[in-house]
């Protein structure tokens, strides 16, 4: 109940910060030097769905070390895992579609086999492959650690994807917010909004996730009631002639 | 504005929106189904108790529906 | 039906096996781009200069910062100028527009090969990098930024 109303707190949240980003984005902001036509707009987009990527496929990585410590082993670190991994697939993809809108009139390109881009189109494969191996069927314990270990192996990619631009070539810029250093490079009111950005889209990810997550355990129960079923009739056909 | 930034915006904007409507139509078809479902499942259950014996392999109810 | 995908039929498993199979042909292609193109995305010029004979003619992406007054516009289409880096300098045909964010003094990956014998590189594609730096315009003043195309 409670956690019903802190969810929906955060859908509103979320709702209002990204309504917020987006006005402060388009029409608040000033234009940076050098970006023609306000192309520094797609700034406060474009960062921010890298990183609930990233906080995404983590939190699946986390949910699936869980499901396989055996102290701590749940069905529901599974589904939490799934459920994050689905949102990261989604925001991933943004990431890409993002990137390559902002990438044609700055760069001059949609698209080229740079270091950054290629490891983050692994990235989305990788996880859709993830999100495939979890509908191949089987026992669900089974199908629970197989989809674990393969969540850990897809997560190299991660670190990859974020060092990529300092360890090899990149026509890419460093990260906007480098972690390792601790800079911003974004002035003023610039970086509120870019702020404002990470912040509003990480709650639709938290928001987001907790429904998808609730949405595998119906589905579980689903497939158990069904199971129930198919089992109680078997049972009524065997009892019929006896 | 360049249509390049509208075109960055809609897109995001528009994904999340559909992605969110649909994980939420799902979970309230689930719980609609489940519901059914419960309720015509009181009667058969009664007739042939398999509660105790419930394959054993089936995941636990986390009590997700609340 | 489609709410039990861990219990699915042979049709789901079918189709299962048909997107596994895109996956990994996916996955195959992206490490070979990753190892073909992505590992050494750029030379660097002074590196092109360097390596000038075993080159050739041979199409490759080359990095250099655009040399101030050195850009000229020969039609429309068509814009020659010079990159430089580590001390050395090579002079670069381009056939296309060159993309809006293309001036002097910014890094740039041009597309293309070394001409005949000589130095001259021609390109038919300019990619413009820009730094991670973003500083607000500020509509009264135009002069805002010196030239530190200093990155790190």
């Amino acid at each position: 109940m409670t956690g019903s109303k802190v969810l929906k707190a955060t859908g509103i949240l979320a709702l209002v910060g990204v309504a917020a980003t987006a006005w402060l984005g388009l029409w608040v902001t000033p234009d940076a030097v050098g970006f023609p036509h306000g192309l520094v707009r797609l700034l406060y987009i474009h960062p921010p769905m890298a990183w609930v990527a990233f906080v995404a496929y983590g939190m699946a990585f986390l949910s699936s070390m869980l499901y396989l410590w055996p102290r701590t082993r749940h069905i529901r670190f599974d589904r939490m895992a799934g459920a994050s991994a689905e949102v990261g697939v989604v925001f991933t993809g943004l990431t890409l579609a993002t990137g390559s809108i902002w990438g044609r009139p700055t760069w001059g390109v949609w698209w080229t086999w740079d270091p950054l881009l290629t490891t983050t189109a692994l990235l989305f494969v990788l996880y859709l492959g993830y999100l495939a191996l979890r509908r191949v069927p089987g026992d669900p314990e089974v199908v629970a650690r197989r989809s674990a270990i393969a969540a850990l192996i897809a997560f190299v990619d991660v670190p990859v994807v974020y060092f990529s631009v300092s360890w090899w070539r990149s026509l890419h810029q460093a990260p906007t917010i480098d972690f390792t250093g601790r800079h911003l490079y974004v002035h003023g009111s610039m970086a509120w909004t870019l702020l404002l950005g990470f912040v509003s889209f990480t709650l639709a990810y938290a928001w987001l996730t907790a429904h998808r997550y609730r949405l595998a355990g119906l589905q579980d129960s689903e497939a158990d009631e069904g199971l129930r079923y198919a089992l109680d009739e078997r049972r009524a056909e065997g009892l019929g002639p006896a | 504005m360049s249509g390049y930034i509208e075109a960055g915006y809609t897109i995001v904007l528009a994904t999340l929106a559909t992605y969110s409507i649909s994980v939420l139509v799902r979970e309230k078809a689930a719980r609609r189904r489940l519901s059914v479902s419960a309720a015509l499942g009181a009667e058969p259950a009664t007739v042939s108790p398999v509660a105790g014996d419930a394959p054993s392999d089936a995941p636990a109810d986390e009590g997700v529906l609340q | 039906m489609s709410a039990t995908p861990r219990r699915g039929g042979a049709g789901s498993s079918r189709r299962l096996a048909v997107a596994g199979l895109v996956i990994v042909l996916a996955l195959g292609f992206l490490v070979y781009k990753g190892l073909t193109s992505a590992i050494v995305f750029f030379k660097t010029t002074n590196e092109a200069i360097a390596q000038r004979a075993t080159l050739g003619n041979a199409t490759f992406q080359l990095e250099g910062t655009v040399v101030y007054g050195s850009v000229h516009r020969l039609r429309t289409t068509e814009v020659s100028f010079a990159i430089s880096q580590g001390g050395a300098t090579i002079h670069v045909d381009n056939t296309g527009d060159p993309p809006e964010m293309f001036r002097p003094g910014l890094p740039v990956v041009v597309v293309g090969h070394f001409v005949g014998n000589s130095d001259g590189f021609a390109s038919d594609q300019i990619m413009v990098k820009h730094s991670q730096q973003y500083i607000a315009a500020h509509p009264g003043r135009v002069k805002v930024v010196s030239k530190s195309g200093k990155r790190t």
